[in-house]
């Protein structure tokens, strides 16, 4: 008699393995697990985008998982031949928007003050100008910082980018070319005061 | 001090953001002015801190906690398993119910009897004059002519109002058969 052997594995396992387009049309089809799977492929992008965007913390959670709930309930509406990461990037960039204004928070951060080298330490050096450069990119024009962040952290291409913001390639690179001069700006004048 | 004119080209150029039309303009550029150099620098110096920060490491306990959010959210508006379950077997039920009461309160059949046999109509066919000769009749007295009996046909059922009775009268020659149609009104 021949034996038959089952593996078995539960429904979270099993969609860890599938293709983001077919995790895509199961989530469509109401797949439980397939959402959730959905919601790990992409949550770090998502939350980084946002923190990037709203420089806080607590909001970037907030705004996450509005993003989520937003996909959710517009993921039976999603048509499977759009690519599906811009798509998200548009919701995240639009609930960002959205809670910034609603707090009325605006998308720039508190005023920062000059750091005092106290450890002239390389690690430190380098996370001082890691701060220094977020309070820049914190500083810029909600427009200017969404293009930057989708455009150099993100890694989007500038066509993208436009599609993504409801703009164009030329005014995408306008925003972009702004957004660097300035935080150079930022970063050079500090670096200045420091010395 | 740069050149404002080549300085959004130059900060376009450290990300490749340039056709090749301005990107060799720039790169002529460059080649004459050591202002520009120290600006192309300081942007990828920028630049490579900016990048830098998608290094930040995000504590997975975070993510979590969002995502768990999410679900239970989502499940909070979907109806619970229970509800839907009783919902769904609810309808079921009932309409088993329906079924079965339809089987349990009318175990028998009514079927309406038979219409009770109607009675036999004798139509009986005027005899020949000499029957009654040969019965020997007193001529003096007049007597109705003996209608020579013939076969009882059963009388059928009443046909529904509204449709017309047939009436078959059948006569010693069983080639001829005679019958009278008759509508809702007598005619």
């Amino acid at each position: 008699m021949r034996e038959l052997a089952l593996t078995m594995t539960s429904a979270a396992e099993a969609s860890e393995s599938l293709e983001p387009v077919t995790l895509l049309r199961l989530a469509k089809a109401g797949d439980a697990a397939a959402f959730e799977q959905l919601i790990v492929l992409h949550e770090r992008r998502v939350f980084l985008t946002a923190l990037r965007l709203l420089r806080c913390r607590e909001d970037a959670e907030d705004a996450a998982q509005e993003v989520f709930l937003r996909l959710h309930k517009h993921l039976r509406r999603f048509d499977d031949t759009r690519e599906f990461p811009p798509w998200l990037y548009r919701v995240t960039v639009n609930v960002c928007r959205d809670l910034a204004r609603s707090r009325q928070k605006g998308w720039a951060p508190e005023v920062g003050e000059p750091w005092h080298v106290e450890d002239p330490t390389a690690e430190y050096e380098r996370r001082e100008q890691k701060r220094i450069v977020e309070e820049a990119l914190g500083r810029l024009p909600e427009k200017e910082r969404a293009a930057i962040v989708l455009r150099d952290l993100e890694g989007l291409p500038t066509k993208e980018v436009a599609r993504i913001l409801g703009s164009t390639a030329a005014t995408v690179r306008s925003q972009v070319s702004s957004a660097r001069l300035k935080i150079r700006e930022f970063a050079d004048r500090f670096r200045r005061r420091r010395t | 001090m740069s050149c404002p004119k080549f300085e959004r080209l130059i900060a376009l150029s450290v990300e490749g953001d340039l056709d090749a039309r301005n990107a060799k303009l720039v790169q002529e550029h460059l080649g004459e002015c050591a202002a520009c150099r120290e600006l192309r620098e300081e942007l990828l110096g920028s630049q490579a801190v900016l990048k830098a920060l998608n290094e930040d490491a995000i504590d997975p306990a975070v993510l979590g906690a969002v995502r768990r959010r999410v679900l239970e959210r989502i499940e909070d508006t979907r109806p619970s398993w229970w509800l839907a379950w009783r919902w769904k077997h609810a309808v079921a039920v009932g309409l088993t119910a329906v079924v079965l009461a339809g089987v349990v309160l009318w175990p028998e059949r009514r079927v309406p009897p038979p219409p009770a046999p109607a009675p036999m109509a004798e139509v009986r066919e005027p005899v020949a004059e000499h029957a009654s000769e040969q019965r020997g009749a007193d001529p003096g007295i007049e007597r109705r002519p003996v209608r020579k009996a013939v076969k009882h046909v059963p009388r059928k059922p009443a046909p529904p109002r509204g449709e017309p009775l047939v009436v078959k009268m059948l006569t010693d020659d069983p080639d001829v058969v005679i019958v009278w149609l008759i509508d809702q009104n007598g005619d």
